[in-house]
């Protein structure tokens, strides 16, 4: 009988589950903008790397990982569209818009991505506070009273974070080369 | 201007709300679908909206669900035993089911059968075809799943005897089940393979005469006065109002008569047994017969949602399976046909569950090919 074996912890598994934590959330989230619900999305978006791990596709660079991973979720989506476009009219409206949007829907998915990657990152204080002024939308006061420290702290907290999250976010950019290329 | 720049540039902007920046100001006024994108990812709010999005999907769990969905169809596809650790489920995993090629889906059985008046014309029942009808002085009602006889042809009374050229005859197809309702009120529940045959005047009659080939179970109307007669080419069953079951399939080496209520007589042209509640006689191709006290629910579960089979040889349960699964077996290892098995298996489940089921506690393999399962010793 052949033998041939999936080893669900080789390091090819672990370098593939560090890639999915890394991008499923902004991949479900890039494809939910072209399927009717998330739970279609995030399907998708599991179908994707399945195949990848069957194919045992492997990634010459970050910048290919990246590239490969929207790509494909992309022409996932296309084919689910195509596959239940008889469902629904608005499938139809949603195919036509795909392809000239999914540049940007992917922009900007990236964008939120590494904004969201960068606040994880942060030292915790620094973190809480970022956290609450952005995705809480509090002001300083607020934060203040909340975490039960001074404005200035916050001020300066909110200070050092922008400039880390300054710095973090200058480490994706050479994945950005050549990002978009493909896609022309 | 590339793509990465764009980013890079937006990122800056969101951050330090820096405005001087020619390029990016022209990128943007290039398309309106750049402005639109500008506009959602430099408002805070749509951020914050996008970033909590993100952090709504559960990576963890659905990188869970992807290593099962991984290593199920692995373990379809190249037969992927899992190591030593895993020794319960190995049991289950390497069962040659498993190690098949992902096998069709093999659909049980359902209600289906034709009814042939006289070797005549033949009508076609089941699910779809719901209808009331007179057919050739017969009244048919059929509701999908059973029909029933009533009214035949009046005209037809008499004496006349059994008449094989004047005669309805039933036929349920292997994968098939179908209840018959005859004129008098009795319910003949007919299995895969079989065939019912009784005469036009059987409610006339004054003996209820029907022929049987394959199995069925009858609930006899009480009628002392008439008779109800099974015929099954070497021997006879006759009753007055009971219920029994007779299995009188041609390729099962003998045939057996199961009495679920009442009193019933078995007659070949040698012996005659009178059988009570739980009793069976098995009627052997010499004619020669044996009567023995039975659990009845073995030989009845066929018309429940499960089979019921207790120490049964596997041989004996996969011509069952085989009659509602319209299947074929073939032994690699004629010796697993004796092995045993005692449980449930359902009757309306894919073919896999039965076989997952069997080899759980039996050490029998199965392999599928179309429609030829070849049997092996594991």
């Amino acid at each position: 009988m052949p033998h041939k074996k999936v080893a669900l912890t080789d390091s090819y598994m672990i370098n593939m589950e560090e890639i999915f934590l890394e991008y499923y959330p902004a991949l479900c989230h890039f494809a939910s903008k072209f399927l009717p619900d998330t739970c279609d999305a995030e399907d998708v978006v599991q179908e994707v790397f399945v195949s990848f791990i069957e194919k045992k596709s492997r990634f010459k660079s970050t910048l290919h990982v990246q590239n490969s991973l929207y790509l494909s979720v992309r022409n996932a989506c296309v084919s689910w569209l195509r596959k239940h476009t008889a469902r629904t009219r608005r499938t139809l409206d949603y195919l036509m818009y795909l392809d000239p949007e999914s540049e940007e829907a992917m922009i900007s998915t990236e964008i939120y991505r590494r904004l969201a990657v960068s606040i994880d990152s942060l030292p915790n204080a620094c973190r809480k506070i970022i956290e609450m002024s952005y995705l809480q939308g509090l002001d300083n006061e607020e934060i203040a009273r909340k975490l039960n420290i001074s404005i200035h702290t916050v001020k300066a907290q909110k200070a050092r974070g922008k400039g880390l999250l300054k710095d973090k976010l200058k480490d994706l950019y050479p994945l950005f080369l050549l990002f978009f290329n493909i896609w022309e | 201007m590339d793509h990465s720049d764009i980013v890079r540039k937006m990122l800056d902007r969101i951050w330090e709300g820096k405005t001087t920046d020619p390029e990016l100001d022209r990128w943007i006024s290039e398309k309106p679908s750049h402005q639109k994108l500008w506009k959602e990812v430099s408002d805070p709010e749509q951020q914050t909206r996008a970033i909590n999005q993100l952090h709504r999907y559960d990576s963890k769990s659905a990188w869970n669900n992807i290593q099962q969905r991984v290593a199920h169809r692995a373990r379809w596809r190249m037969g992927v035993r899992y190591g030593s650790a895993a020794a319960a489920l190995l049991l289950i995993a390497s069962s040659l089911y498993f190690l098949s090629r992902p096998a069709q889906i093999i659909e049980p059985g359902h209600p289906q059968a034709t009814v042939l008046f006289d070797q005549g014309k033949a009508v076609h029942l089941d699910s779809k075809t719901q209808a009331t009808s007179k057919l050739q002085g017969a009244q048919l009602t059929n509701n999908g799943t059973t029909i029933v006889f009533s009214n035949i042809d009046p005209r037809e009374t008499g004496k006349q005897p059994f008449d094989p050229l004047r005669h309805i005859t039933v036929s349920v197809p292997i994968g098939g089940e179908y209840q018959v309702v005859l004129a008098d009120g009795t319910t003949v529940t007919l299995n895969s393979g079989t065939t019912l045959r009784f005469a036009r005047n059987y409610a006339q009659h004054q003996e209820r005469i029907v022929a049987l080939e394959g199995e069925a179970f009858f609930d006899v109307t009480p009628n002392p006065s008439r008779a109800f007669i099974v015929e099954c080419g070497s021997y006879t069953v006759t009753v007055k109002g009971t219920s029994f079951n007779i299995s009188n399939y041609p390729d099962d080496g003998y045939a057996h008569v199961t009495v679920a209520s009442g009193e019933v007589a078995v007659t070949s042209d040698t012996e005659q047994h009178l059988l009570h509640p739980g009793e069976q006689a098995k009627i052997f191709a010499n004619h020669s017969m044996a009567v023995a006290s039975v659990t009845i629910n073995n030989y009845t579960s066929w018309m429940d949602a499960n089979f019921r089979f207790e120490g049964m040889e596997i041989d004996a349960i996969l011509r069952k399976i085989a009659r509602w699964y319209n299947l074929t077996f073939v032994y690699e290892n004629p010796e697993v046909k004796q092995y045993h098995f005692t449980g449930y298996l359902p009757r309306y489940s894919d073919i896999s569950e039965i076989f997952r089921l069997l080899s759980l506690t039996t050490d029998v393999a199965f392999k599928i090919e179309g429609r030829t399962v070849t049997v092996s010793h594991r």
